[in-house]
């Protein structure tokens, strides 16, 4: 059975994927294409920050006590990426290329490192304090409904 | 459970730490071009100079050192300031004063190493011996210690551990190198001392470095696949075993079968690397035009150009075995591999960090978080497109150099454009952090 980290790790990349092909749609000036794979991919982070901060997170912190920790400020970065997807999406509406791009790049890098900060340091936690089957179980099923 | 888990930004160094050195560091390449500049007009225009003839020639040691540790080392210490903290969730131990020394000692060390090299004064080769082993010891020792108290072990520290090991060997024989110049006749000269300095230098501190940051940043910068995980784990291991045994072999037994055969199989676990990262590179989703890729696959094209050429000079086939490919295959090692990785790496940590710090100055402010410029206005692309061109037209130039000295001027020219340009735009995104920290500090106070 995958672990938590696995599981979470591997729904990165799937984001990353999604978050790719509309790159490259919105760099060919496919603006319809692009709009629909980032809301696309928009959907899915906000599947992935969900099951977070309404699951994971949360049993995190009644097993921990830990209520101000690497939780409080990975929350604060979700609202973060949420704000730049706005301003992506917005950017790509205005079929404004370089703005878009220069945007999808900011985004990727502030997302990269949080993800990093989420796999090499929280997911570890999580495997270490959360009950294995049980969470596995709720993963799964967040991520495919 | 560590309650302290690092996952904020006052586990982050300081914005200045690194900026530091990645705006020295072009400082030295460009001292390098214009050293070239003066060497290739002395030939063309006057004197009896012969270039590049042998490898214990002043200039070559001269500009090779100018580029390997003033700019090499230089951005590589700047960056493991701060990939300690991202990978390993530590600091470098000792505040503000570490890195100041580190840098004083790295920056006053290569000058005073160029003054003595170019005027032969015993006493300053003795100096800069003294500073350059003593801000690398720091270096080593201090991010031993934080690669010790990381929250977790990883391929990528296990490689950073093995690379800081190979850094205190290269500092120890490469201060006493310094002291066989200054002093021949008290500390005698043994040159095999030379190989052995150089393969610790290239193969242990840069090449595992190089290794282990990459194990992190290609899936992340470019979201690639993964390195296969038993690969990060027995790649650097193994090429740390193969280097201590190819070192001790051809210090012992040089110019024999044994000796070729360790150092091949040095190279091969590079070979290895190389096709790894480039199969993974080719795997990549973001399609979009990168210059950071571009690099890579300059280094990798490199890195296959230089084994060839090792290969044919260790067999002796076709009657190569001359100093001008030793000297032709130092530039593709150096320039071609080292400096574009380098090079393709500054891509994105400039803007990765400038974004990261400017992000911090408004404070959880969205709207002012909003108003940050992005990426593509940070690092501009067309500047980065210059880079790259003028990055291969002096690789190819440098390379041209060895065999028909009459282009070193042409290859300083280049040399000078390539590092003025990465310091502008180096300094241009330093300007960008620093106003916006002085903004912030105007805005938040009370």
């Amino acid at each position: 059975m995958s672990s938590i980290s696995e599981l979470m790790t591997d729904d990165h990349r799937g984001c990353d994927e999604i978050y790719a092909s509309a790159e490259e749609a919105i760099a060919e000036g496919k603006f319809d294409e692009g709009l629909s794979l980032w809301m696309n991919f928009c959907a899915r982070i906000e599947q992935h920050f969900t099951l977070e901060e309404q699951a994971l997170f949360p049993a995190f912190e009644e097993v921990t006590g830990m209520q101000a920790g690497p939780t409080l400020v990975m929350r604060g970065e979700h609202l973060q990426m949420r704000e730049m997807f706005k301003s992506i999406t917005s950017a790509i509406d205005a079929k404004d290329t370089d703005e878009a791009l220069g945007q999808c790049e900011s985004l990727m890098i502030f997302m990269q490192q949080h993800n990093m900060k989420e796999e090499q340091v929280l997911y570890p936690m999580l495997n270490d304090t959360l009950p294995k089957e049980d969470t596995v179980y709720k993963i799964s099923e967040a991520l495919v409904a | 459970m560590n309650r302290d888990t690092p996952l904020n930004f006052d586990f982050v160094p300081y914005w200045t730490i690194p900026f530091r050195f990645f705006l020295t560091a072009p400082l030295f390449a460009l001292i390098a071009g214009m050293a070239l500049s003066v060497l290739g007009g002395m030939l063309l225009f006057g004197s009896d100079t012969a270039l590049w003839q042998s490898r214990w020639f002043k200039e070559v040691i001269l500009t090779l050192h100018l580029v390997t540790i003033g700019t090499v080392t230089m951005v590589m210490v700047g960056a493991l300031f701060q990939v300690t903290s991202v990978v390993g969730g530590c600091l470098l131990p000792g505040g503000k004063v570490v890195p100041a020394s580190v840098y004083g000692c790295l920056t006053l060390g290569v000058m005073l190493f160029s003054i003595a090299m170019l005027n032969d004064i015993a006493w300053l080769f003795a100096a800069a011996a003294c500073l350059l082993v003593l801000g690398l010891m720091i270096l080593a020792v201090c991010g031993l210690l934080a690669v010790s108290r990381a929250h977790r072990s990883s391929p990528t520290l296990m490689a950073m551990r093995l690379s800081l090991i190979s850094l205190l060997v290269m500092i120890a024989v490469g201060g006493g190198l310094l002291l066989m110049h200054g002093y021949p006749e008290i500390v005698g000269f043994d040159r095999r001392w030379t190989d052995f300095h150089l393969l610790w230098g290239l193969a242990g501190w840069v090449g595992l470095l190089i290794m282990g940051v990459s194990f992190q940043v290609i899936p992340m910068f470019h979201v690639t696949p993964s390195f296969n995980l038993n690969f990060q784990r027995w790649t650097p291991v193994v090429t740390f075993l193969t280097l201590v045994a190819a070192s001790v072999i051809d210090f012992f037994y040089a110019g024999g079968a044994v000796s070729s055969a360790a150092k091949g199989l040095l190279l091969a676990c590079f070979g290895v690397y190389g096709i790894q990262v480039w199969r993974l590179l080719n795997k990549r989703k973001r399609k979009i035009e990168d210059v950071t890729v571009m690099l890579w696959k300059t280094a990798i094209s490199s890195l296959m150009g230089f084994m060839v050429i090792q290969v044919v000079l260790e067999c002796g086939w076709f009657g190569i075995v001359n100093e001008k490919a030793w000297l032709l295959n130092g530039v593709l090692l150096v320039f071609g591999v080292i400096v574009s990785v380098l090079g393709g790496m500054l891509q994105k940590i400039i803007p990765f960090l400038s974004y990261l710090h400017m992000q911090r100055f408004c404070a959880g402010n969205f709207e002012a978080i909003k108003s940050l410029p992005h990426m593509r206005a940070i690092l501009q692309i067309k500047h980065s497109r210059y880079f790259y061109r003028l990055h291969l037209s002096s690789l190819l130039f440098l390379m041209l150099m060895i065999l028909v000295p009459e282009v070193t001027l042409v290859a300083g020219l280049s040399l000078c454009l390539e590092f003025s340009l990465l310091f502008y735009m180096t300094a241009r995104v330093a300007v960008m952090v620093w106003k916006a920290e002085r903004n912030s500090l105007v805005v938040n106070v009370p």
